[in-house]
């Protein structure tokens, strides 16, 4: 047990019915004191009894392993739900389907199997976004391929065939 | 035969047991998830106590502890480093309690069976003072009485009295002066003392007894 504080409760506690006094330098210290004093104790709480609410008791009973694990669940969950729900946001529509968008663009490409020559495409003539060239033995830019639909954490996997060539990407975080 | 062509390489995962507040929200800004459950692992019990203590009930703080969580989630771009990460969720959680206060009116609840059973408590107690309640009857007598303050004196009490957090951080998580929250825990006190006395004569002392009667 620490020892008493030698000043006395009703000085040290005055501050705490009038408003425009400041707490006492000691009061810390002094508080800290009545957990492990119950004559202290019951002097203080005999000038001011709402400090008998310092001791409000933690939530007994409780296994907080479990309770954040609930929490990290149902934060998950809230997450995704809020991933579904229709988008408040003209702007994050727009970036997931300009993320769709390109998904879908490298996919077809991917599958062709075979070299997209833009110069000798009708279409090249009709201005429009940027078609990265594919090489004529055909290697998935995976790396620059996530980069540019701007999901750096997504997985890239490749089922390759001659004429046919799958491809998949993985991203929990994509919700198209 | 499916192969794997890319995957980002597995960055370097930090010691988030070791990380502090601050870096685990710089973290969850730059989209980690790993830094979110750590983050949930660390505060779901002072989260929960102190939700718990404001609305009375563990279901409901359960609830407006997760919601605190997936707003820090969402609003984590708005996180300014040069705030105290405690504050900032202390924050949350306190402005999401007394959102739920409010649209359960708490105030409408009565609190007999608690008062019933407490006079029952005091009858067989021999000496009769508050500082010898246990804690269980100190929680239910605080459940009580606090119905009778306004959310943000119950809000100031809990933080400065009961979670020991300073008044310079009482008053950012209120959003208001020191000045107010001295006010505000003044006003608090006083109300719970006379509450205190009114109720439970039979602990108060007959100091205290007398200063409410000059009151």
């Amino acid at each position: 047990m620490t020892a008493c504080p030698e000043l006395s409760w009703q000085l040290l506690l005055a501050h705490r019915f009038d408003v425009r006094a400041g707490e006492p330098a000691e009061l810390g210290a002094a508080l800290a004191h009545l957990d492990a004093c119950p004559a202290c104790r019951r002097e203080a709480c005999a000038i001011d009894p709402t400090l008998v609410f310092k001791r409000l008791p933690p939530i007994a009973d409780l296994d907080f392993d479990s309770e954040a694990e609930r929490m990290r669940q149902a934060v998950s969950g809230m997450r995704l739900v809020a991933r579904i729900e229709p988008r408040r946001s003209g702007r994050a529509r727009a970036g997931r389907w300009a993320a769709a968008a390109g998904l879908a663009a490298m996919a077809l490409l991917a599958g062709r199997g075979e070299p997209v020559r833009r110069e000798a495409s009708a279409a090249s003539a009709v201005p429009g976004p940027a078609v990265p060239a594919v090489p004529a033995r055909f290697e998935l830019p995976s790396s620059a391929m996530v980069e540019e639909v701007g999901r750096p954490k997504a997985r890239v996997y490749q089922l390759a065939g001659d004429r046919l060539s799958v491809v998949m990407i993985v991203d929990s975080s994509l919700d198209v | 035969m499916l192969k794997l062509v890319h995957s980002n390489p597995t960055p370097e995962t930090p010691k988030w047991s070791e990380a502090t507040d601050r870096e685990l929200l710089l973290a969850m800004r730059e989209g980690s998830e790993a830094a979110l459950a750590a983050l949930i692992g660390r505060k779901t019990k002072p989260l929960l106590q102190l939700t718990q203590r404001i609305l009375g009930e563990l279901e409901e703080a359960r609830d407006v502890v997760q919601v605190t969580f997936f707003k820090v989630w969402e609003n984590r771009a708005k996180f300014d480093d040069r705030w105290s990460p405690n504050t900032w969720i202390y924050r949350i959680a306190s402005n999401l309690a007394i959102d739920h206060l409010r649209s359960r009116k708490s105030r409408e609840k009565s609190a007999e069976p608690v008062r019933h059973h407490l006079r029952q408590v005091g009858e067989w107690r021999s000496q009769k003072d508050f500082s010898r309640l246990q804690q269980g009857e100190v929680a239910g007598i605080f459940r009580e009485l606090s119905s009778e303050l306004s959310e943000k004196q119950r809000l100031a009490f809990l933080l400065r009295e009961v979670e020991g957090l300073s008044s310079q951080e009482v008053a950012e998580i209120l959003s208001c002066r020191e000045s107010t929250v001295r006010n505000h825990l003044f006003n608090a006190r006083k109300l719970l003392r006379r509450e205190l006395v009114k109720r439970y004569p039979e602990y108060a002392s007959r100091r205290v007894q007398a200063l409410e009667v000059e009151a």
